[in-house]
């Protein structure tokens, strides 16, 4: 007898496999037709066919959000329109893949009896990288623990595939609906049609995806995928990447877009209009995702520019060459297209408060923008210079810190390899990737000046750090293969780096044993959240098992994470009103007035701290009776009863 | 070991290619593989004082604070 959650599980492997199925053929058939025959041949012939599909995997992702964000906006995001459309993208996969069976099997079959002959140091890197990302994998069958992820992203798709519409959410942080939701509005949709576990294997496959883009984009610059292997390995070994794997945070989905629009620039010249317009969409949709990557938007034009003038001087009369004004119109239109592809996330937020930047800019009178906790961490609000020795210690404090919100560091081998980018900067290999390091910089010295307050958070940084991965590892690759000869010493020295972070990710991936005893129902949920008390997962369980329909639970002054609250009680802990009353009287949550309020609104359960309880009975007034109806290990339930 | 038959070959420039490397070029090179290194190991010896407290991991650190401590 198989247990009901290994049954779950498995049953959300299969949604999200189904899932990206249907949005890479959702993808690639746009794709297609927007850029034509002969230009995705072109494509093929320099990043290869998984070049290909991935650009249309990633297109499908940004068409696939825009579609469920209208659909949650209208308020039917129901689970049979889900169903129905990831169906017809399933149908639309399979006629594909029947028209091109001659050329997928012409094209796979080499590739796969040339494995026989690869015996290379760089093949059997990648045969460790997959092994490790296979076991990363089983991590991600995982219930999630990321802090973020349960106070915020997750607890919003989850609300929104509930009540199958998209809203404020006044009890998410309270502006939950105001977030650029293009990754989370996936989740929505997969927590429509089917678990938590759909949500962490489909983050994990876009985890995967954006390692797969930086290989192609390194494939694409330099013809080499050596290099590509390495830029894979630099990035996979960043714990900032590697442990949000399928851990329900939207930065490394998010980061998927930027990597996409540096490819279609790279391959402007060739393409021409079809690719600077899904540049712009990608770029917009980057935006869409998170609103910290418009630090790629200066490094991205830079990277435009050069390309460009690359693309030019490879024509030997200037006849042959396009005039300015040709380039400049389609810079306009990707640009048009990059402000079309973030509109519907501005449009959201002008529909649910009226201000289409808010919680950052617009809608400053309101209780919920003093709120925002990344309000003045721009430098356009607070103004505050940064120091130049702060600045030059940062690649080494986010290798070697450590703190709590971090969230993970960057790997070792990004200053590792920087002395042979010095030594190697003038090699073939490498001059055409120098774009790359110059994107990725001019995008973290953005970064810097814009964003103040020195935030240790490398996981804001992927785009760029993908870009620095690829012109370090083009500069390693160029010095083994050195023509002049490399000293053996400093072959193996470069080997036996490697080899050491190959075995230190492996050590890091140890928490698959628990993924599979998890799997294997061995584990329950309870198990995992249940010694992490600041969770207030206790808590979250009883309301789930004893509120009743109608019954309203207060959580305001509860810090426990709201994920874990079933969405039917979640939607009714609060309205926007509500919340700003909580809002104002934060001060005393527990005085005489703060009881009349709770009763009055029809409240029936308060959730307070464990040692309030004495503070909670001492503000009572004489018509409402408090009962302590469970002791959690921190928190503690509270009945309210009319008294009289 | 085989060379990658996928890769292109190496470049043949010209008869400058058969000359070995500079003295200090290679002692460059050696440094530079020698820093990178020193960088790994490190880093993993403070991950592993930070994030795990098993035997192995104890070891490693003692071995890295001696290490740093020279």
């Amino acid at each position: 007898m198989i247990p009901d959650q290994t049954v779950q599980i498995l049953w959300g492997v299969v949604v999200a496999l189904f899932y990206a199925s249907a949005v890479l053929a959702i993808g690639v058939l746009p794709l297609t037709m927007l850029i034509g025959r002969q230009a995705s041949t072109s494509v093929c012939s320099r990043v290869g066919w998984v070049g290909l599909l991935w650009l249309g995997f990633v297109l499908g992702q940004g068409i696939l959000g825009v579609v469920w964000l209208v659909l949650s906006l209208v308020g039917i995001l129901y689970d049979w329109l889900v169903w129905l459309v990831c169906s017809l993208g399933w149908l639309l996969g399979c006629v594909m893949l029947y028209r091109a069976r001659r050329e997928a099997v012409r094209v796979i079959r080499p590739s796969l009896l040339s494995l026989r002959h690869y015996h290379s140091w760089y093949f059997w890197i990648s045969v460790s990288m997959i092994f490790i990302c296979l076991l990363r994998g089983t991590i991600a069958l995982l219930p999630p623990g990321v802090d973020d992820a349960l106070h915020w992203y997750l607890t919003v798709a989850k609300v929104t595939a509930f009540s199958h519409k998209l809203e404020f959410q006044p009890f998410v942080a309270p502006h939950g609906g105001l977030y650029p939701l293009q990754v989370e509005i996936h989740w929505a949709a997969l927590f429509t049609i089917s678990n938590e576990t759909a949500v962490t294997v489909w983050d994990y496959i876009c985890a995967l995806s954006l390692l797969c883009g930086i290989g192609c984009l390194s494939c694409s610059l330099t013809a080499s995928r050596r290099v590509a292997v390495l830029a894979v390995l630099v990035m996979l070994s960043s714990s900032a990447f590697h442990e949000m794997m399928g851990a329900g945070k939207t930065d490394n989905a998010g980061a998927q877009y930027g990597v996409a629009a540096f490819l279609w620039i790279v391959h402007w010249p060739d393409l021409r209009r079809g690719a600077v317009v899904l540049a712009g969409m990608c770029i917009g949709w980057a935006l869409a995702a998170r609103y910290t990557n418009f630090i790629v938007f200066p490094a991205l034009i830079v990277f435009t520019v050069i390309i460009v003038r690359r693309s030019c001087k490879a024509f030997s009369t200037i006849e042959a060459r396009q005039p300015k004004r040709f380039w400049i119109t389609e810079a306009i239109v990707g640009g048009i297209a990059a402000v079309l592809a973030d509109l519907p996330m501005l449009v959201k937020n002008w529909l649910l408060v009226g201000c289409p930047l808010a919680p950052q800019f617009g809608c400053q009178d309101t209780f919920w923008a003093d709120m925002f906790w990344g309000r003045g961490i721009f430098w356009i609000s607070n103004r505050q210079g940064i120091a130049v020795t702060d600045l030059l210690s940062y690649p080494f404090v986010l290798i070697f810190a450590h703190r709590g919100d971090m969230l993970g560091n960057i790997s070792p081998l990004f200053i590792g390899f920087l002395p042979f980018l010095l030594l190697y900067y003038h090699s073939p290999l490498v001059r055409p990737v120098l774009i790359a390091g110059a994107a990725g910089l001019l995008s973290v010295i953005t970064w810097w000046l814009l964003i103040n307050q020195l935030l240790l958070f490398a996981r804001w940084a992927l785009v760029p750090l993908g870009l620095f991965a690829v012109i370090l590892s083009a500069a390693v690759v160029a010095a083994e293969q050195d023509p002049h000869g490399v000293p053996r010493t400093t072959r193996w020295l470069i080997r036996s780096s490697i080899l050491i972070v190959l075995f230190f990710l492996l050590f890091q991936s140890r928490a698959a044993v628990y993924g599979v005893r998890y799997l294997a129902a061995r584990d329950s949920r309870a198990v995992i959240y249940e010694p992490m008390t600041h969770t207030g997962y206790d808590i979250a369980e009883w309301l789930n098992a004893h509120v009743q329909t109608g019954q309203r639970v207060a959580l305001s002054i509860w810090d426990g994470y709201a994920y874990f609250v079933n969405p039917k009680i979640l939607v009714n802990v609060g309205s926007t009103e509500e919340y700003e009353w909580f809002w104002k009287h934060r001060d005393r949550p527990l005085s005489p007035a703060s009881w009349s309020f709770y009763s009055r609104n029809g409240f029936t359960y308060v959730v307070v701290a464990k040692d309030s309880i004495n503070e909670a009975r001492a503000g009572l007034p004489d018509s409402i009776r408090l009962k302590v109806v469970f002791m959690g290990q921190k928190d503690a339930v509270l009945k309210i009863e009319e008294w009289g | 070991m085989r060379a990658n038959n996928k890769e292109p070959p190496r470049p043949r420039l010209n008869d400058e290619s058969e000359k070995p490397l500079f003295l200090w070029r290679r002692c460059c090179l050696v440094v530079a593989a020698l820093w990178l290194q020193i960088v790994v190991i490190v880093f993993i010896g403070i991950e592993m004082q930070h994030r795990v407290n098993t035997p192995i991991a104890q070891w490693w650190s003692k071995v890295i604070h001696l290490l740093l401590g020279l």
